[in-house]
Protein backbone atom coordinates (compact mmCIF):
# COMPACT_ATOMS: atom_id res chain seq x y z
CA UNK A 1 0.00 0.00 0.00
CA UNK A 2 2.56 2.62 0.96
CA UNK A 3 4.81 1.87 -2.33
CA UNK A 4 1.89 2.12 -4.68
CA UNK A 5 1.48 5.46 -2.71
CA UNK A 6 4.68 6.55 -2.71
CA UNK A 7 4.59 5.45 -6.67
CA UNK A 8 1.35 7.15 -7.63
CA UNK A 9 2.98 10.33 -5.76
CA UNK A 10 6.55 10.22 -7.70
CA UNK A 11 4.31 9.58 -11.03
CA UNK A 12 2.36 13.06 -9.95
CA UNK A 13 5.66 14.88 -9.14
CA UNK A 14 7.31 13.49 -12.50
CA UNK A 15 4.23 14.41 -14.33
CA UNK A 16 3.95 17.53 -12.23
CA UNK A 17 7.57 19.03 -13.41
CA UNK A 18 7.17 17.84 -16.73
CA UNK A 19 3.69 19.61 -17.15
CA UNK A 20 5.71 22.80 -15.82
CA UNK A 21 8.49 22.38 -17.87
CA UNK A 22 6.33 21.98 -21.00
CA UNK A 23 4.64 25.13 -20.01
CA UNK A 24 7.73 27.12 -20.34
CA UNK A 25 8.63 25.47 -23.38
CA UNK A 26 5.44 26.57 -24.98
CA UNK A 27 5.71 30.20 -23.57
CA UNK A 28 8.89 30.61 -26.09
CA UNK A 29 6.98 29.74 -28.44
CA UNK A 30 3.70 31.61 -28.09
CA UNK A 31 5.86 34.60 -27.76
CA UNK A 32 7.51 33.93 -31.30
CA UNK A 33 3.78 33.46 -32.13
CA UNK A 34 2.80 36.46 -30.98
CA UNK A 35 5.60 38.22 -32.60
CA UNK A 36 4.56 36.51 -35.92
CA UNK A 37 1.03 37.88 -35.37
CA UNK A 38 2.16 41.39 -35.04
CA UNK A 39 3.84 41.36 -37.81
CA UNK A 40 1.34 40.33 -39.97
CA UNK A 41 -1.13 42.65 -38.31
CA UNK A 42 1.19 45.37 -39.15
CA UNK A 43 1.83 44.67 -42.81
CA UNK A 44 -2.02 44.51 -42.93
CA UNK A 45 -2.57 48.15 -41.45
CA UNK A 46 0.21 48.99 -43.97
CA UNK A 47 -1.88 47.98 -47.16
CA UNK A 48 -4.71 49.11 -45.34
CA UNK A 49 -3.09 52.85 -45.15
CA UNK A 50 -0.88 52.58 -48.26
CA UNK A 51 -3.50 51.14 -50.86
CA UNK A 52 -6.92 51.30 -49.19
CA UNK A 53 -6.43 54.77 -47.88
CA UNK A 54 -9.03 53.20 -44.73
CA UNK A 55 -9.40 55.28 -42.03
CA UNK A 56 -7.24 54.23 -39.21
CA UNK A 57 -10.34 52.76 -36.72
CA UNK A 58 -11.35 50.49 -39.45
CA UNK A 59 -8.03 49.97 -41.06
CA UNK A 60 -6.91 48.78 -37.42
CA UNK A 61 -9.87 46.81 -37.65
CA UNK A 62 -9.47 44.62 -40.67
CA UNK A 63 -5.81 44.32 -39.39
CA UNK A 64 -6.96 42.83 -36.50
CA UNK A 65 -8.91 40.44 -38.35
CA UNK A 66 -5.84 39.41 -41.19
CA UNK A 67 -4.25 38.21 -37.57
CA UNK A 68 -4.65 35.87 -34.74
CA UNK A 69 -4.52 36.06 -30.96
CA UNK A 70 -3.28 39.53 -29.25
CA UNK A 71 -3.12 41.41 -31.87
CA UNK A 72 -6.96 41.08 -32.79
CA UNK A 73 -8.09 41.94 -29.74
CA UNK A 74 -6.18 45.11 -28.94
CA UNK A 75 -5.84 45.91 -32.34
CA UNK A 76 -10.08 45.98 -32.22
CA UNK A 77 -9.60 47.54 -28.41
CA UNK A 78 -7.46 50.41 -30.30
CA UNK A 79 -10.11 51.05 -32.83
CA UNK A 80 -12.74 51.46 -30.49
CA UNK A 81 -11.25 54.12 -28.13
CA UNK A 82 -9.99 55.84 -31.08
CA UNK A 83 -13.76 56.18 -32.65
CA UNK A 84 -14.78 56.78 -29.12
CA UNK A 85 -13.06 60.03 -29.67
CA UNK A 86 -12.20 60.79 -25.83
CA UNK A 87 -8.93 58.76 -25.15
CA UNK A 88 -6.73 61.39 -26.87
CA UNK A 89 -4.23 60.27 -29.75
CA UNK A 90 -3.76 56.79 -31.43
CA UNK A 91 -0.56 56.11 -29.11
CA UNK A 92 -2.55 56.75 -25.92
CA UNK A 93 -5.23 54.10 -27.84
CA UNK A 94 -2.93 51.77 -28.56
CA UNK A 95 -0.93 51.85 -25.43
CA UNK A 96 -4.35 51.64 -23.24
CA UNK A 97 -5.23 48.93 -25.29
CA UNK A 98 -1.71 46.86 -24.71
CA UNK A 99 -1.91 47.48 -21.14
CA UNK A 100 1.35 48.89 -21.51
CA UNK A 101 3.44 50.06 -17.80
CA UNK A 102 6.31 52.30 -17.96
CA UNK A 103 9.28 50.66 -18.25
CA UNK A 104 7.17 47.54 -20.24
CA UNK A 105 9.78 45.57 -21.24
CA UNK A 106 7.96 43.72 -24.08
CA UNK A 107 9.45 45.16 -27.24
CA UNK A 108 6.48 44.83 -29.30
CA UNK A 109 5.02 47.71 -26.72
CA UNK A 110 7.47 49.95 -27.37
CA UNK A 111 7.72 49.63 -31.01
CA UNK A 112 4.15 49.95 -31.29
CA UNK A 113 3.48 52.91 -29.05
CA UNK A 114 5.87 54.54 -30.73
CA UNK A 115 4.31 53.69 -33.69
CA UNK A 116 0.98 55.14 -32.32
CA UNK A 117 2.47 58.50 -31.89
CA UNK A 118 2.94 58.68 -35.59
CA UNK A 119 -0.23 56.71 -37.44
CA UNK A 120 -2.43 58.63 -38.85
CA UNK A 121 -0.90 62.11 -38.47
CA UNK A 122 0.73 61.97 -42.06
CA UNK A 123 0.90 61.60 -45.84
CA UNK A 124 0.42 57.55 -46.90
CA UNK A 125 4.19 57.22 -48.04
CA UNK A 126 5.22 58.75 -44.75
CA UNK A 127 3.23 56.54 -42.90
CA UNK A 128 4.16 53.23 -44.74
CA UNK A 129 8.17 53.99 -43.67
CA UNK A 130 6.92 54.28 -39.98
CA UNK A 131 5.04 50.92 -40.22
CA UNK A 132 7.80 49.72 -41.98
CA UNK A 133 10.20 51.15 -38.89
CA UNK A 134 7.78 49.16 -36.94
CA UNK A 135 7.73 45.94 -38.35
CA UNK A 136 11.91 46.05 -38.61
CA UNK A 137 12.15 45.99 -34.59
CA UNK A 138 9.42 43.83 -34.54
CA UNK A 139 11.62 41.26 -36.98
CA UNK A 140 14.76 42.19 -34.16
CA UNK A 141 12.21 40.84 -31.63
CA UNK A 142 11.06 38.04 -33.26
CA UNK A 143 14.64 36.77 -34.21
CA UNK A 144 15.50 36.74 -30.30
CA UNK A 145 12.48 34.93 -29.48
CA UNK A 146 13.11 32.61 -32.10
CA UNK A 147 16.79 32.25 -30.64
CA UNK A 148 15.53 31.63 -27.26
CA UNK A 149 12.90 29.55 -28.60
CA UNK A 150 15.18 27.38 -29.98
CA UNK A 151 17.66 27.32 -27.05
CA UNK A 152 15.27 26.84 -24.37
CA UNK A 153 12.22 24.78 -25.81
CA UNK A 154 13.86 21.22 -26.11
CA UNK A 155 15.31 22.33 -22.95
CA UNK A 156 12.52 22.90 -20.88
CA UNK A 157 10.41 20.29 -22.40
CA UNK A 158 13.32 17.24 -20.87
CA UNK A 159 14.21 19.23 -18.16
CA UNK A 160 11.00 19.63 -16.79
CA UNK A 161 10.12 16.06 -16.08
CA UNK A 162 14.01 15.59 -15.40
CA UNK A 163 13.74 18.13 -12.09
CA UNK A 164 10.36 16.04 -10.90
CA UNK A 165 12.54 12.88 -11.11
CA UNK A 166 14.84 14.25 -9.01
CA UNK A 167 12.68 15.50 -6.90
CA UNK A 168 10.85 12.02 -6.37
CA UNK A 169 13.74 10.19 -6.15
CA UNK A 170 15.08 12.69 -3.45
CA UNK A 171 11.56 12.32 -1.61
CA UNK A 172 11.70 8.46 -1.45
CA UNK B 1 -32.17 55.70 -45.02
CA UNK B 2 -31.64 59.24 -42.64
CA UNK B 3 -31.23 58.59 -39.12
CA UNK B 4 -32.74 60.98 -36.99
CA UNK B 5 -31.01 63.82 -35.83
CA UNK B 6 -31.92 65.45 -32.80
CA UNK B 7 -30.14 68.45 -33.54
CA UNK B 8 -27.61 68.37 -36.07
CA UNK B 9 -25.44 70.70 -34.75
CA UNK B 10 -25.38 68.76 -31.20
CA UNK B 11 -25.17 65.56 -32.71
CA UNK B 12 -22.90 65.81 -35.99
CA UNK B 13 -20.79 68.83 -35.37
CA UNK B 14 -20.00 69.15 -31.64
CA UNK B 15 -18.41 65.46 -31.62
CA UNK B 16 -15.80 67.08 -34.17
CA UNK B 17 -15.28 69.95 -31.78
CA UNK B 18 -12.05 69.92 -29.13
CA UNK B 19 -13.80 69.50 -25.47
CA UNK B 20 -13.96 73.29 -24.29
CA UNK B 21 -15.66 74.37 -27.67
CA UNK B 22 -18.29 71.62 -27.44
CA UNK B 23 -19.26 72.77 -24.18
CA UNK B 24 -19.54 76.49 -24.99
CA UNK B 25 -21.54 75.20 -27.95
CA UNK B 26 -24.21 73.16 -26.32
CA UNK B 27 -24.18 75.74 -23.37
CA UNK B 28 -25.72 78.17 -26.22
CA UNK B 29 -29.57 78.63 -26.25
CA UNK B 30 -31.19 76.52 -28.38
CA UNK B 31 -32.57 79.42 -31.05
CA UNK B 32 -29.10 80.72 -30.80
CA UNK B 33 -27.28 77.15 -31.58
CA UNK B 34 -30.15 76.53 -34.53
CA UNK B 35 -29.11 79.37 -36.12
CA UNK B 36 -25.51 78.85 -36.30
CA UNK B 37 -24.17 79.14 -39.93
CA UNK B 38 -20.41 78.34 -39.36
CA UNK B 39 -18.19 77.73 -36.10
CA UNK B 40 -14.88 79.53 -36.56
CA UNK B 41 -11.35 78.12 -34.87
CA UNK B 42 -8.25 79.29 -35.23
CA UNK B 43 -4.99 78.42 -33.91
CA UNK B 44 -4.87 80.16 -30.39
CA UNK B 45 -7.23 82.74 -30.85
CA UNK B 46 -10.78 82.82 -29.35
CA UNK B 47 -12.99 80.24 -31.14
CA UNK B 48 -16.36 81.93 -33.02
CA UNK B 49 -20.14 81.27 -34.23
CA UNK B 50 -21.37 82.85 -36.83
CA UNK B 51 -25.25 83.84 -37.61
CA UNK B 52 -27.14 85.42 -39.90
CA UNK B 53 -27.61 88.19 -37.24
CA UNK B 54 -23.25 88.31 -36.70
CA UNK B 55 -20.49 86.95 -35.09
CA UNK B 56 -20.46 85.49 -31.26
CA UNK B 57 -17.51 84.41 -29.30
CA UNK B 58 -17.64 80.59 -27.72
CA UNK B 59 -17.62 81.10 -23.56
CA UNK B 60 -16.94 78.57 -21.31
CA UNK B 61 -17.30 79.58 -17.51
CA UNK B 62 -17.93 82.97 -18.99
CA UNK B 63 -14.76 83.43 -21.00
CA UNK B 64 -14.06 83.36 -24.91
CA UNK B 65 -12.57 79.73 -25.47
CA UNK B 66 -9.30 79.76 -27.13
CA UNK B 67 -8.01 76.49 -28.32
CA UNK B 68 -4.89 75.78 -26.93
CA UNK B 69 -2.06 73.49 -28.75
CA UNK B 70 -3.55 70.34 -27.39
CA UNK B 71 -7.24 71.27 -28.31
CA UNK B 72 -6.03 72.27 -31.17
CA UNK B 73 -4.11 69.11 -31.91
CA UNK B 74 -7.82 67.48 -30.66
CA UNK B 75 -9.60 69.15 -33.13
CA UNK B 76 -7.35 68.24 -36.25
CA UNK B 77 -7.33 64.49 -35.26
CA UNK B 78 -10.87 64.53 -34.13
CA UNK B 79 -11.76 66.48 -37.93
CA UNK B 80 -9.22 64.02 -39.95
CA UNK B 81 -10.33 60.72 -37.84
CA UNK B 82 -6.34 60.60 -37.18
CA UNK B 83 -6.35 59.71 -41.01
CA UNK B 84 -4.58 62.24 -42.59
CA UNK B 85 -3.26 59.90 -45.45
CA UNK B 86 -6.85 59.16 -46.21
CA UNK B 87 -7.60 62.91 -46.31
CA UNK B 88 -4.63 64.51 -48.59
CA UNK B 89 -7.04 65.19 -51.45
CA UNK B 90 -9.50 66.92 -49.19
CA UNK B 91 -6.25 69.02 -48.00
CA UNK B 92 -5.28 69.83 -50.83
CA UNK B 93 -8.99 71.24 -51.47
CA UNK B 94 -9.13 73.17 -48.36
CA UNK B 95 -11.80 71.05 -46.78
CA UNK B 96 -12.92 68.04 -45.47
CA UNK B 97 -16.76 66.77 -45.30
CA UNK B 98 -18.21 65.59 -41.74
CA UNK B 99 -21.18 62.67 -41.66
CA UNK B 100 -24.39 65.08 -42.31
CA UNK B 101 -22.89 66.90 -44.93
CA UNK B 102 -21.29 69.75 -42.77
CA UNK B 103 -17.66 70.79 -44.37
CA UNK B 104 -15.00 71.98 -41.66
CA UNK B 105 -12.91 74.15 -44.18
CA UNK B 106 -9.14 74.07 -43.40
CA UNK B 107 -6.07 76.28 -44.17
CA UNK B 108 -2.43 75.80 -42.84
CA UNK B 109 0.82 75.44 -44.68
CA UNK B 110 0.49 74.30 -48.22
CA UNK B 111 2.98 71.28 -49.03
CA UNK B 112 3.72 71.66 -53.19
CA UNK B 113 4.58 69.06 -55.55
CA UNK B 114 5.38 71.42 -58.35
CA UNK B 115 2.45 73.83 -58.65
CA UNK B 116 0.01 71.86 -57.11
CA UNK B 117 -0.87 71.98 -53.66
CA UNK B 118 -0.40 68.18 -52.48
CA UNK B 119 -1.46 68.55 -48.93
CA UNK B 120 -1.36 71.03 -45.90
CA UNK B 121 0.03 70.85 -42.67
CA UNK B 122 0.15 73.05 -39.50
CA UNK B 123 -3.25 74.01 -39.63
CA UNK B 124 -4.03 77.56 -38.43
CA UNK B 125 -7.63 78.00 -39.18
CA UNK B 126 -11.06 75.67 -39.32
CA UNK B 127 -14.38 76.52 -39.92
CA UNK B 128 -17.27 74.37 -39.39
CA UNK B 129 -20.25 75.17 -41.84
CA UNK B 130 -23.34 73.93 -40.99
CA UNK B 131 -24.65 72.00 -44.14
CA UNK B 132 -28.06 73.55 -44.99
CA UNK B 133 -30.19 71.65 -47.76
CA UNK B 134 -33.56 73.13 -48.58
CA UNK B 135 -36.04 71.17 -50.52
CA UNK B 136 -38.29 72.66 -52.49
CA UNK B 137 -36.04 75.79 -53.33
CA UNK B 138 -36.19 74.91 -57.31
CA UNK B 139 -40.05 74.14 -57.25
CA UNK B 140 -40.25 77.31 -59.29
CA UNK B 141 -37.74 77.23 -61.53
CA UNK B 142 -38.62 73.42 -62.29
CA UNK B 143 -40.82 75.04 -65.44
CA UNK B 144 -38.00 76.25 -66.81
CA UNK B 145 -35.60 73.55 -66.42
CA UNK B 146 -37.32 71.48 -68.71
CA UNK B 147 -38.81 71.66 -72.14
CA UNK B 148 -42.59 72.98 -72.92
CA UNK B 149 -43.88 69.68 -72.63
CA UNK B 150 -41.49 68.14 -69.74
CA UNK B 151 -40.23 65.35 -71.45
CA UNK B 152 -36.73 66.79 -71.88
CA UNK B 153 -34.62 68.33 -69.56
CA UNK B 154 -32.63 71.80 -70.71
CA UNK B 155 -29.06 72.82 -70.43
CA UNK B 156 -28.63 75.15 -67.49
CA UNK B 157 -25.93 77.29 -66.51
CA UNK B 158 -27.08 78.93 -62.95
CA UNK B 159 -24.65 81.88 -62.17
CA UNK B 160 -24.04 83.66 -59.11
CA UNK B 161 -21.53 85.37 -57.01
CA UNK B 162 -20.33 83.21 -53.68
CA UNK B 163 -22.52 82.44 -51.12
CA UNK B 164 -25.74 83.16 -52.88
CA UNK B 165 -26.97 79.88 -53.63
CA UNK B 166 -25.99 77.78 -56.41
CA UNK B 167 -25.11 74.87 -55.23
CA UNK B 168 -28.39 74.62 -53.15
CA UNK B 169 -30.48 75.59 -55.98
CA UNK B 170 -28.46 72.62 -58.08
CA UNK B 171 -28.76 70.51 -55.49
CA UNK B 172 -32.40 70.76 -55.11
CA UNK B 173 -32.70 70.67 -59.00
CA UNK B 174 -30.99 67.20 -59.03
CA UNK B 175 -33.12 65.81 -56.85
CA UNK B 176 -36.18 66.63 -58.14
CA UNK B 177 -35.35 65.52 -61.74
CA UNK B 178 -34.03 62.25 -59.75
CA UNK B 179 -37.43 61.89 -57.66
CA UNK B 180 -40.02 62.73 -60.29
CA UNK B 181 -42.81 64.25 -59.37
CA UNK B 182 -43.78 64.91 -55.77
CA UNK B 183 -47.29 64.89 -53.79
CA UNK B 184 -48.23 68.71 -53.34
CA UNK B 185 -45.57 70.05 -55.45
CA UNK B 186 -45.86 73.16 -56.89
CA UNK B 187 -45.30 72.34 -60.56
CA UNK B 188 -46.69 69.01 -62.70
CA UNK B 189 -44.81 66.62 -64.83
CA UNK B 190 -46.59 65.34 -67.71
CA UNK B 191 -44.16 62.87 -68.49
CA UNK B 192 -45.23 59.20 -67.25
CA UNK B 193 -47.40 58.82 -64.21
CA UNK B 194 -46.90 60.71 -61.12
CA UNK B 195 -47.48 58.93 -57.88
CA UNK B 196 -50.88 59.68 -56.54
CA UNK B 197 -51.56 61.17 -53.15
CA UNK B 198 -50.91 58.85 -50.32
CA UNK B 199 -47.78 57.04 -52.28
CA UNK B 200 -46.25 55.14 -50.71
CA UNK B 201 -43.24 52.68 -52.80
CA UNK B 202 -43.57 49.24 -51.90
CA UNK B 203 -42.10 46.16 -53.98
CA UNK B 204 -42.50 45.98 -56.91
CA UNK B 205 -44.56 49.38 -57.82
CA UNK B 206 -43.93 51.44 -60.29
CA UNK B 207 -41.40 54.28 -59.38
CA UNK B 208 -42.55 58.11 -59.96
CA UNK B 209 -41.41 59.59 -63.36
CA UNK B 210 -37.94 61.01 -63.41
CA UNK B 211 -34.80 61.46 -64.65
CA UNK B 212 -31.17 59.41 -64.39
CA UNK B 213 -28.96 62.15 -62.51
CA UNK B 214 -25.35 61.81 -62.67
CA UNK B 215 -23.82 63.79 -60.33
CA UNK B 216 -19.87 64.60 -60.84
CA UNK B 217 -18.87 66.16 -57.47
CA UNK B 218 -15.35 67.49 -58.10
CA UNK B 219 -15.78 69.33 -54.59
CA UNK B 220 -18.04 67.05 -52.21
CA UNK B 221 -20.24 69.72 -52.02
CA UNK B 222 -23.69 68.83 -53.77
CA UNK B 223 -23.95 65.32 -52.68
CA UNK B 224 -21.39 65.90 -49.22
CA UNK B 225 -20.76 61.96 -49.73
CA UNK B 226 -19.15 61.37 -46.67
CA UNK B 227 -17.31 57.84 -46.21
CA UNK B 228 -18.93 56.76 -50.07
CA UNK B 229 -22.32 57.73 -48.85
CA UNK B 230 -24.23 60.75 -50.20
CA UNK B 231 -24.93 63.29 -47.15
CA UNK B 232 -27.82 65.20 -49.33
CA UNK B 233 -31.49 63.60 -50.39
CA UNK B 234 -31.02 63.41 -54.27
CA UNK B 235 -33.65 61.33 -54.90
CA UNK B 236 -33.53 57.30 -56.13
CA UNK B 237 -32.22 58.14 -59.31
CA UNK B 238 -28.63 60.18 -58.79
CA UNK B 239 -25.71 57.90 -59.10
CA UNK B 240 -22.55 60.35 -58.17
CA UNK B 241 -18.94 60.50 -58.98
CA UNK B 242 -17.19 61.63 -55.79
CA UNK B 243 -14.15 64.18 -55.75
CA UNK B 244 -13.21 63.24 -59.49
CA UNK B 245 -12.14 66.17 -61.88
CA UNK B 246 -15.23 67.04 -64.10
CA UNK B 247 -13.99 66.59 -66.93
CA UNK B 248 -12.73 63.13 -66.59
CA UNK B 249 -16.09 62.27 -64.34
CA UNK B 250 -18.71 63.53 -66.89
CA UNK B 251 -17.12 61.17 -69.26
CA UNK B 252 -16.60 58.81 -67.11
CA UNK B 253 -20.37 58.90 -65.76
CA UNK B 254 -21.53 58.89 -69.80
CA UNK B 255 -19.79 55.33 -69.94
CA UNK B 256 -20.67 53.88 -67.05
CA UNK B 257 -24.18 54.96 -66.26
CA UNK B 258 -25.79 55.92 -68.95
CA UNK B 259 -27.61 59.39 -67.37
CA UNK B 260 -30.76 61.24 -68.69
CA UNK B 261 -28.80 64.31 -67.11
CA UNK B 262 -25.42 65.34 -65.69
CA UNK B 263 -25.15 67.75 -62.97
CA UNK B 264 -22.06 68.95 -61.74
CA UNK B 265 -20.39 72.58 -59.89
CA UNK B 266 -18.11 75.84 -61.03
CA UNK B 267 -17.88 75.60 -64.53
CA UNK B 268 -13.90 77.30 -64.78
CA UNK B 269 -11.58 75.16 -66.64
CA UNK B 270 -11.19 74.75 -70.77
CA UNK B 271 -11.40 70.83 -70.77
CA UNK B 272 -14.80 71.50 -68.54
CA UNK B 273 -15.99 73.21 -71.61
CA UNK B 274 -15.00 70.04 -73.97
CA UNK B 275 -16.24 67.64 -71.39
CA UNK B 276 -19.50 69.77 -71.66
CA UNK B 277 -19.72 70.15 -75.16
CA UNK B 278 -19.26 66.44 -75.52
CA UNK B 279 -21.83 65.66 -73.14
CA UNK B 280 -24.45 67.58 -75.22
CA UNK B 281 -23.25 65.64 -78.44
CA UNK B 282 -23.94 62.48 -76.47
CA UNK B 283 -27.41 63.92 -75.84
CA UNK B 284 -26.99 64.28 -72.20
CA UNK B 285 -28.37 67.07 -70.62
CA UNK B 286 -25.74 68.95 -68.49
CA UNK B 287 -26.81 71.39 -65.69
CA UNK B 288 -23.69 73.49 -64.24
CA UNK B 289 -22.71 76.35 -61.93
CA UNK B 290 -20.89 78.91 -62.84
CA UNK B 291 -19.26 81.92 -60.86
CA UNK B 292 -20.33 85.31 -62.98
CA UNK B 293 -22.72 87.94 -62.27
CA UNK B 294 -25.10 87.11 -65.13
CA UNK B 295 -24.65 86.05 -69.06
CA UNK B 296 -23.20 89.20 -70.17
CA UNK B 297 -20.60 89.17 -67.00
CA UNK B 298 -19.96 85.25 -67.85
CA UNK B 299 -19.36 86.02 -71.59
CA UNK B 300 -16.48 88.21 -70.27
CA UNK B 301 -14.36 84.73 -68.30
CA UNK B 302 -12.73 82.64 -71.46
CA UNK B 303 -13.82 79.38 -70.42
CA UNK B 304 -17.43 80.88 -69.92
CA UNK B 305 -17.42 82.75 -73.18
CA UNK B 306 -16.25 79.88 -75.31
CA UNK B 307 -19.07 77.52 -73.03
CA UNK B 308 -21.68 80.01 -74.46
CA UNK B 309 -20.43 80.54 -77.98
CA UNK B 310 -20.57 76.32 -78.48
CA UNK B 311 -24.14 77.19 -77.26
CA UNK B 312 -23.50 74.18 -74.98
CA UNK B 313 -26.45 75.66 -72.34
CA UNK B 314 -29.84 76.47 -73.40
CA UNK B 315 -30.98 78.85 -70.58
CA UNK B 316 -29.09 80.55 -67.98
CA UNK B 317 -30.50 81.38 -63.56
CA UNK B 318 -29.20 84.26 -62.34
CA UNK B 319 -28.90 84.44 -58.56
CA UNK B 320 -28.94 87.72 -56.84
CA UNK B 321 -29.85 88.99 -53.44
CA UNK B 322 -31.78 91.84 -54.64
CA UNK B 323 -35.22 90.56 -52.59
CA UNK B 324 -32.86 88.77 -49.72
CA UNK B 325 -30.20 85.65 -49.92
CA UNK B 326 -31.56 83.30 -52.68
CA UNK B 327 -33.42 85.50 -55.10
CA UNK B 328 -33.48 84.46 -58.75
CA UNK B 329 -32.87 87.42 -60.52
CA UNK B 330 -33.04 86.65 -63.88
CA UNK B 331 -33.61 83.26 -66.21
CA UNK B 332 -32.24 83.85 -69.90
CA UNK B 333 -33.20 82.01 -72.91
CA UNK B 334 -29.50 81.90 -73.87
CA UNK B 335 -29.72 81.96 -77.96
CA UNK B 336 -31.91 84.72 -78.32
CA UNK B 337 -31.06 86.98 -74.87
CA UNK B 338 -34.60 87.06 -73.53
CA UNK B 339 -35.86 87.25 -70.44
CA UNK B 340 -37.88 84.72 -69.55
CA UNK B 341 -39.52 85.97 -66.17
CA UNK B 342 -40.98 89.28 -65.42
CA UNK B 343 -39.43 90.17 -62.21
CA UNK B 344 -37.04 88.22 -59.56
CA UNK B 345 -38.82 85.87 -57.05
CA UNK B 346 -37.61 84.67 -53.47
CA UNK B 347 -36.47 80.45 -53.67
CA UNK B 348 -38.20 78.92 -50.93
CA UNK B 349 -38.27 75.40 -49.52
CA UNK B 350 -37.88 73.74 -46.25
CA UNK B 351 -34.66 74.13 -44.55
CA UNK B 352 -33.21 70.13 -43.80
CA UNK B 353 -30.20 70.88 -41.90
CA UNK B 354 -27.94 67.39 -41.85
CA UNK B 355 -30.61 65.29 -42.03
CA UNK B 356 -33.46 67.20 -40.12
CA UNK B 357 -36.27 68.89 -42.16
CA UNK B 358 -36.95 71.78 -40.21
Amino acid sequence: MTVALKLAGGVLTVGAGGLLGLAIAESYRARERELAAWITALTALQTEISYGHTRLGEAMRRAGLASAGAPSRVLAHAAELLDGGESGGVGECLATALGARPGDQRGEVDALVVLGRRLGTSDAADQARHIALAIQRLEGSRAKAEDAAARNCRVWSSIGFLLGGMLTLALL
Amino acid sequence: MLTKIRDPVLDQICPALPPRVREAVRALPDAERQSLLEIRLRRGRPAMGITAEGDLYLCCAGQPVACTEDEWAAAVRLVTQCSVYALERELSAGFITLPGGHRVGLVGRAVLDGDEVRTQTELSSMNYRVAREMPGVADRVMPYVLSADRTRVLNILILSGPGLGKTTLLRDIARQLSTGPECGSKWSWKCGLGPGPGWEPSQGASAPAGFRVGIVDERSEIAACSQGVPQSELGPRADVIDGCPKASGIMMMIRSMSPDVLVTDEVGRHEDADAIEEASRCGVAVIATAHALDPEDAARRPVLREVLARGAFDRAVVLGRTLGLGTCERIVHLRSGQDLIARPFRLEGGVRVGGVRR
